[in-house]
């Protein structure tokens, strides 16, 4: 039965995940929220995935996260409300790929499954016909379609780099790993609920929740769609996701030794030593080469990231996901009625901080939009990360953020989830 | 008996244009003139080595083997393969990018009477002809080296290695690099598009030389043109002849000559069928320099191209005016090439001279306006008879670019400078007796004082006078380097840092002046950028930080692999976005 007016109290649990992204939101319709009904109850979702697992993370910490979750919402109707997850990068939906958390997930009956427009399987990703023939839009969803073949072959290519250039091959690995393709994830997802539960959103549109969040106003911010975006020409989109299909599509990518240009001339031993230090430089050249590659690879997909707005009474909880500037930006300058979402942000009070810290994801105008800032009791800052993790330049989390962070706002990372426990409440009173 | 000498040049087979522009339905291949030498295996020469190693596959290719022959002449082998077999061999690949690379050499010296070196330190420039699998070839100081890319096209692999645009753009950034390495370091738009828009008016400037290929690509015309070309009575004894409604600038302008590498552009370009740039279209307009779309370096740079460009379509133009018609409206077609090889011959020398005229840093399309004429008037006083410097001048105008110098050649030093201290025969060679020079000339020149200072570079410049008698000048480049706080700008300096720029942030600014001096020692030109220049700092300081430089975005060590990439995906960053 639907409460007649808002939830009383809101709970956002931090799942200590290491280097990825795991939500649950409760909102309790009654109080206190020890003594809410089941019928009083939703249980959000938002991703559910991880890149590293904490050290301190036994076996099973995935299915142990998943049974809590299922605790949690059996204590209400015995189903999720919703499942959100942001985008496609393997940090934030791995679980759904595990063969024993999934089944877990999906007897959850989620309610509604939200995920960013990119995703939605009727935009043809595998479409083999001219670009031209193609909307801008589902240029754009093969392109990203593509990464993963894309990530995957780059990073065969490391493996004959890495003698010469180590460190950056070991970025490569990270970042190329985060975008493949994550197939059974996505796969099960598509399978999680039936499609008329699924919603594919951008910015501005409906996100579903309305149907299953009473008195919560929910807004989605991100991301845009090419045909929203002014300064993402078409032509530009199609000349990107060509530029992709060339980097893709030759025959033998990855492939050492089989020397598919010209086999016949291809030498049989090592480079002479008069080469020898111009053959590493071109090493190193590639490498770096690919290091950039999969970087565009892996902001494109970031910035897919769906960005969620919840507001319940005077309080506002934003949901980025991994969303970067190029998201971002639509909603705080390119959109027409982009003053009316600045005033909004002005009011968050729980900022999700966007991917896991890093320096690309927390823009000074959407810092400097938050007027809640600086009063630590009304502004909570949450952050799941792992330090150590990412070995590229500009640490994550940025020590910057993370000071800037301490000292405005209540800050909570899942980096200090108590020793024993695996994850982290807050509790705001709405 | 006396041993004969040697030959001075040797000749390769390259391909003239890339493998997709064809004439009679075959590719269009020349036989260009390079400078003799002993070539070892790969080739390797003594300014260029090529060393065929692919990345992608972690494949070495076997190098090419020269044999010497007689009267220490090498033989291409090359010379009498077909195209089919040039095209799938990949020391034919090699020695392709070999022969254009040494081509262009030639020409910068040619332009400037010495050698030209590398950036640098070593003798050798390294090509990698089959680098990696990526749609991009580009220059890299730090690996001292030119990178071409192949990729899958629709009708087979596209080789970079094979276009010659391509591999003149690159070898032209790299003798740029030599000339003024201080042209990499992060400054105004114009910069950045200076190195693209240089490289590209050379790429296309030199094809002229290639007489056959003038002849093709006019026979060929633009797109959707008819046939224009028309075989001669016997009895005028000129061979094929040309229509003058083909001689147009409208026309000229579509040509296949005055396109930047065909093939990659269709490859490559949506919607297909273009070049990678037609800078020659760019219609005139004063709106380009200031429009924002125009601040990405290679679009920049077009309408640099567009303005030499069309400025050599004039004097070609002018130079067919007075040819007579072999049959009514109808001109010799060898005629009409030989005027555009004159014309686009001293149009390159003009434009790789003004580089010793350019200021050593933050150079901009007016500088090298001003430098071009300088350059023009030093060489050749009387401009009268096909007007040169006029075209010049007219065409830069017309796409908004004016002289930085008031009076449009730069200005003659006037201020006498102290030599007592100093030796004239070292002056001129040796950069410490020039640093002892400007040292001692530091006020008169009117240098930032407290800042580093130093010698970048000495060089001779041999050329003919207006006389005929030898002209020996000597061009010297001083920088001067200031690292400080964003705080300090406006206390050491005057300069307001860009308003939201954090007090914190390290800012590097550099200043720097030519010294063109006359055969007695004696300061002609003094061609600069003050550190100090208050206004001018503050522009480019904005425009880097709009740009996200400071944010770590134009950094980077291998500036025009990046470049390349992120044009190629039409990437643009939010500007003035930071992160806390």
């Amino acid at each position: 039965m639907a409460p007649t007016r808002g939830p009383r109290s809101i709970r956002v649990r931090a799942y200590h995940v290491g280097f990825g992204d795991c939500f649950l939101l409760s909102f309790y319709y009654t109080s206190p929220a020890e003594q809410a009904s089941p019928a009083d109850q939703r249980h959000v979702l938002i991703d559910f995935g991880t890149r590293k697992l904490p050290e301190s993370a036994a076996k099973g910490h995935f299915l142990k996260i998943a049974q809590n979750i299922k605790e949690e919402c059996e204590r209400g109707e015995g189903k999720l409300h919703a499942l959100v997850v942001t985008h496609r990068h393997s940090d934030h939906l791995s679980a759904f790929g595990d063969s024993k958390v999934y089944p877990i997930l999906k007897g959850l009956s989620p309610g509604v499954v939200i995920q960013p427009w990119t995703e939605d399987p009727k935009l043809p990703t595998d479409a083999t016909g001219p670009l031209k023939s193609l909307t801008a839009s589902q240029t754009y969803v093969r392109y990203l379609s593509d990464q993963g073949l894309l990530a995957q072959g780059l990073l065969k290519e490391g493996r004959w780099l890495a003698d010469a250039d180590a460190a950056t091959c070991r970025q490569l690995a990270f970042l190329g790993e985060e975008n493949l393709k994550n197939l059974n994830a996505v796969k099960n997802l598509q399978k999680i609920a039936p499609p008329e539960k699924h919603r594919y959103v951008y910015y501005g549109s409906e996100s579903g929740l309305e149907e299953v969040l009473e008195g919560v106003k929910t807004m989605v911010l991100g991301p845009p769609t090419l045909e929203q975006y002014p300064t993402l020409k078409k032509d530009k989109t199609k000349c990107e996701a060509e530029y992709w299909r060339l980097c893709l599509s030759t025959p033998g990518r990855g492939q050492a030794g089989r020397h598919q240009l010209f086999s016949a001339a291809a030498a049989r031993s090592k480079p002479p030593a008069y080469a020898r230090w111009f053959v590493d430089r071109a090493k190193m050249v590639r490498s770096n080469q690919l290091l950039e590659l999969v970087r565009n690879l892996d902001e494109a997909l970031n910035n897919t990231s769906v960005i969620l707005l919840f507001e319940i009474g005077d309080k506002c909880l934003l949901f980025p996901g991994d969303a970067e500037v190029g998201n971002w930006s639509y909603a705080l300058f390119e959109a027409v009625d982009k003053d009316a979402r600045r005033e909004q942000l002005a009011g968050v009070t729980l900022y999700k901080v966007g991917h896991h810290g890093s320096m690309n994801a927390t823009p000074k105008t959407l810092w400097a939009t938050f007027e809640n800032k600086g009063k630590k009791k009304q502004f909570t800052t949450l952050m799941s990360t792992m330090a150590g993790v990412y070995t590229g330049p500009g640490e994550i989390p940025r020590g910057k953020l993370v000071a800037e962070l301490q000292a405005k706002s209540t800050y909570i990372t899942t980096e200090k989830t108590p020793s024993g426990e695996f994850f982290q409440d807050v509790i705001i009173q709405a | 008996m006396a041993r004969p000498l040697p030959p001075l040049t040797q000749s390769f087979t390259i391909i003239a244009q890339d493998p997709s522009v064809r004439y009679k339905g075959r590719i269009l291949t020349s036989e260009v003139e390079v400078p003799a030498e002993k070539l070892n295996h790969g080739p390797w020469g003594y300014r260029v080595h090529v060393v065929d190693y692919d990345a992608s596959t972690d494949t070495f290719y076997r190098p090419v083997a020269y044999k010497t022959g007689r009267r220490q002449t090498i033989r291409d082998p090359f010379k009498e393969s077909s195209n089919r077999d040039r095209l799938t061999d990949p020391r034919f690949h090699a020695q392709n990018a070999y022969a254009i690379v040494m081509r262009i050499l030639a020409r910068f010296e040619f332009a400037l009477g010495r050698r030209v070196g590398w950036s640098f330190k070593r003798h050798q420039l390294k090509i990698a002809p089959h680098a990696f699998q990526d749609a991009n070839a580009f220059y890299s100081r730090q690996d001292e080296g030119l990178f071409f890319g192949y990729f899958p096209g629709r009708t087979g692999t596209v080789f970079s290695c094979l276009s010659h645009d391509v591999v003149a753009h690159e070898t032209t950034h790299a003798l740029l690099d030599g000339l003024r390495e201080l042209y990499m370091v992060p400054s105004s738009p114009d910069q950045a598009a200076f190195h693209e828009g240089f490289a590209d008016i050379v790429a296309l400037l030199s094809v002229f030389s290639l007489k056959e290929i003038v002849k093709a690509g006019l026979a060929l015309g633009g797109k959707g043109e008819r046939r224009t070309v028309i075989r001669a009575p016997k009895r005028s004894g000129q061979g094929t002849l040309i229509s003058r409604e083909r001689l147009t600038i409208q026309s000229l302008r579509r040509s296949v000559l005055l396109s930047l590498a065909e093939q990659m552009g269709k490859e490559m370009s949506v919607p297909q069928g273009q070049a990678l740039r037609q800078s020659a279209k760019l219609t005139p307009s004063r709106r380009y320099i200031e429009n924002a779309d125009f601040r990405e370096p290679h679009r920049r740079g077009e309408v640099l191209v567009a303005a030499v460009l069309n400025a050599f379509l004039r004097v070609w133009i002018a130079r067919l005016r007075p040819l007579g018609e072999i049959t009514p409206g109808y001109l010799s077609l060898e005629r009409v090439v030989e005027e555009g090889a004159t014309a686009a011959d001293h149009l390159l020398t003009i434009c790789i001279r003004a580089i010793d005229y350019c200021p050593p840093v933050h150079i901009t399309f007016g500088d090298f306006l001003s430098a071009v004429l300088t350059a023009d008037e030093e060489a050749c006083p009387d401009d009268s008879r096909f007007g040169y410097r006029k075209c010049l001048l007219r065409s830069f105008e017309s796409y908004g670019i004016r002289p930085a110098s008031p009076q449009i050649t730069w200005m003659r030093a006037t201020r006498l400078l102290e030599h007592e201290r100093v030796h004239f025969d070292p002056l001129k060679q040796d950069p410490d007796e020039l640093f002892h020079f400007i040292w001692e000339n530091r006020k008169a020149l009117r240098l930032c004082d407290g800042v580093f200072t130093g010698v970048v570079s000495l060089r001779p410049s041999v050329r003919r006078g207006p006389d005929g008698f030898v002209l020996q000048e000597t061009v010297a480049e001083y920088v001067q380097i200031a690292s400080l706080k964003a705080s300090d700008l406006r206390r050491r300096l005057k300069i307001r840092p860009p308003e939201d720029m954090p007090l914190d942030t390290p800012v590097t600014l550099y200043g720097g002046g030519t010294l063109v001096l006359d055969e007695w020692g004696n300061v002609k030109y003094h061609i600069r950028n003050r550190l100090d220049h208050a206004t001018l700092q503050e522009q480019r300081l904005k425009y880097l930080w709009e740009s996200g430089f400071f944010a770590g975005q134009a950094a980077g060590l291998r500036r025009f692999a990046q470049l390349h990439r992120m044009r190629a995906v039409g990437k643009r960053v939010r500007a003035t976005e930071g992160w806390i």
